[in-house]
Order: structure tokens, then C-alpha cells, then sequence
């Protein structure tokens, strides 16, 4: 990643103003024009390291619950089990980690009722079990965002 | 209570945002609305919190941050809050929650810690189990990577209609 990209790529993880011409705006942070700003930002999403510039938005506030679950899935299972939660868009990450407890998976929907009723049709459909729900019960921090340095390759 | 006004900008927004000159312009013509009240109404939003913020959504690996660990500290009640705020202040911790222990997995406090390397995450996780004299946690690697999508948040349906 060139130094242009980085700069670009970090204030756009930091967040876009609500302005009619938000990519000047990013520009004038970075020292760009907002041509070259957007130039940058369309190239970085033709090299897939930007996958979109979309909204954030906080479930708690919008009543919103999730959740996250683990359960252990024998390996002759992972690629039946990885697709059925792929057809899922209450399920938004999934991730194999090296533990008995090896499938790791979020889930997001309006109600924790909806969280425990995804979980339960998990189970139905797969007869995997247990499937541990461990709900946050305090959030100290949510975000994701990298300084240059770490961009720059 | 969001109006459905309201949602419909949400919508447009969890769209994503083309990259042209005023791509509200655009997304307010999705939504149906004039492009100046989009604005003020995602504003609102983002002042009431709805809207954490409009940002990039990248490919960590990618983007070269392949130290991405999922790292699990068993820390007593006591001492929650004061090691979640101290964790939270890292720059290289992303997320950080409390969660519940369950049989066998005694861990309550979640984070999230990324770098360029795993060697340097790992690194970062001794420091942290150091400072913090939290001996009892457990590192669990990503073999891989399944699904990662954002959130599709929509209105109940009674706020369908307008």
C-alpha cells in the first residue's frame, strides 16, 4: 500500500462527515483533492483492502440485540455447518479457532428471543449441541480502525 | 423511536456510499427524499447515536494486519471495570466485553487484538497479561476466516408504511 493510500484509507475507517461533499472533506485531512481523494479510495476497493464506506450503526440504540455463540463441529461437518450459517444474515462473523470449541459465530437481530431462537433452529437443524450464547454483558469498546503505520507496507 | 423517514436513510446508508462527487445526493434519491433533509435526518441520527459513524469497511488481511487475535481473561469481579477501561485504551484492542464464563471456560472479559504480524499480537497479549497480573487467559487463534458481513438492521414491520 502506497503512503497516498494508507493516509486515505486510515481517515476514511475514522469516519466521513455528513456534508454534501464528504470526500473533500476526507481530502483536506489527508492533503488531497477531493478528486484524487476519491481516485484513491475507488482504487483501494479495486485492490478488495476497501470493501465499502457504509454506516455503523449502534444496536443498543436501535433496541437491537446480539450475541455471540460457540459449539464444537466435527471436521467432517465444517463445510455443511459453514454454509448454512453463509445463508444466515442474522449471523454476521464466523470464524474456525483452535479450541474444542472450534466455531466461533455473531449473531444480530432485533430481539434476544430472535438471538436464542437462531441459536435453537442451529442446533434443529444441525444436532450440534451445546451451543454456548455468550450475550455481551458490558461493552467497553467497539471499533476498528488502524493508524498509517500499520498500513503501510 | 425512529421514524420511518428516518429508517429509510438508515437503509440508504447501510447501502454503502458510491464514490462520486455528493454521493448523499444519490442515496437520498434512493430513500426518496431531498437530498438536504437526508443529510439533517442522518445527522440527528448520528447526534442521538443511532449512527455510530460512516466509515471504511476494509479487509484486515488485505490490508496487511494479520496478527488478529481473539484473546479470553478470566478476571475477578472486583477488578472488571478497572481492567476493561485499562484494555479498551489500547490502541491495538479493538473490541473489549465483558461475557459470561460457561462449564469449563472460565473467562469473562472478550478482546479483540490486531497487529501486522501474529508474533507482535502475541507480544501485545504478554504485555497486557503482565501489566494487567492476568496469568489466566487463553489465546484462540483464527484457522480461518467463514463469514464476515456488516449487520443488516431493518424497521418492524408496522413502521413499513409512511
Amino acid at each position: 500500500m502506497t503512503d497516498r493510500e494508507a493516509r486515505v484509507l486510515t481517515a476514511a475507517q475514522q469516519g466521513l462527515p455528513l456534508k454534501e461533499r464528504p470526500f473533500a472533506a476526507l481530502g483536506e485531512r489527508c492533503g488531497l483533492t477531493e478528486a484524487a481523494t476519491r481516485e484513491t479510495l475507488s482504487q483501494l476497493q479495486e485492490q478488495g483492502l476497501l470493501r465499502e464506506i457504509s454506516a455503523f450503526l449502534d444496536p443498543a440504540q436501535l433496541g437491537w440485540s446480539s450475541t455471540l455463540a460457540c459449539v464444537t463441529v466435527p471436521a467432517d461437518r465444517l463445510e455443511e455447518v459453514s454454509l448454512l450459517l453463509a445463508a444466515w444474515p442474522e449471523v454476521t462473523h464466523s470464524y474456525l479457532r483452535d479450541h474444542p470449541y472450534n466455531l466461533w459465530f455473531t449473531v444480530i437481530a432485533p430481539t434476544a428471543e430472535a438471538c436464542g431462537e437462531l441459536l435453537r433452529r442451529f442446533t434443529a437443524i444441525t444436532g450440534l449441541a451445546p451451543v454456548q450464547n455468550l450475550p455481551a454483558t458490558r461493552v467497553f469498546k467497539v471499533h476498528v480502525s488502524f493508524a498509517p503505520e500499520d498500513l503501510v507496507s | 423511536m425512529i421514524a420511518p423517514r428516518d429508517w429509510r436513510v438508515l437503509t440508504a446508508l447501510q447501502g454503502g456510499l458510491p464514490l462520486v462527487e455528493r454521493p448523499f445526493a444519490a442515496l437520498a434519491a434512493q430513500a426518496d427524499l431531498p437530498e438536504a433533509e437526508f443529510l439533517q435526518r442522518a445527522r440527528d441520527l448520528q447526534a442521538r447515536g443511532i449512527l455510530r459513524r460512516l466509515g471504511a469497511r476494509i479487509r484486515h488481511q488485505e490490508a496487511g494486519i494479520n496478527g488478529n487475535l481473539l484473546v479470553v481473561w478470566q478476571v475477578p469481579a472486583e477488578r472488571l471495570e478497572a481492567v476493561g477501561a485499562r484494555f479498551a485504551s489500547e490502541l491495538a484492542v479493538s473490541h473489549c466485553y465483558q461475557r459470561p464464563p460457561f462449564e469449563d471456560f472460565p473467562y469473562n472479559l472478550y478482546t479483540m487484538i490486531h497487529a501486522r504480524e501474529v508474533a507482535e499480537a502475541e507480544q501485545i497479549v504478554a504485555r497486557l497479561a503482565r501489566e494487567a497480573d492476568l496469568p489466566t487467559h487463553l489465546v484462540l487463534r483464527t484457522v480461518c476466516e467463514l463469514k464476515k458481513t456488516a449487520p443488516i438492521y431493518y424497521p418492524p414491520e408496522a413502521d413499513h408504511a409512511d
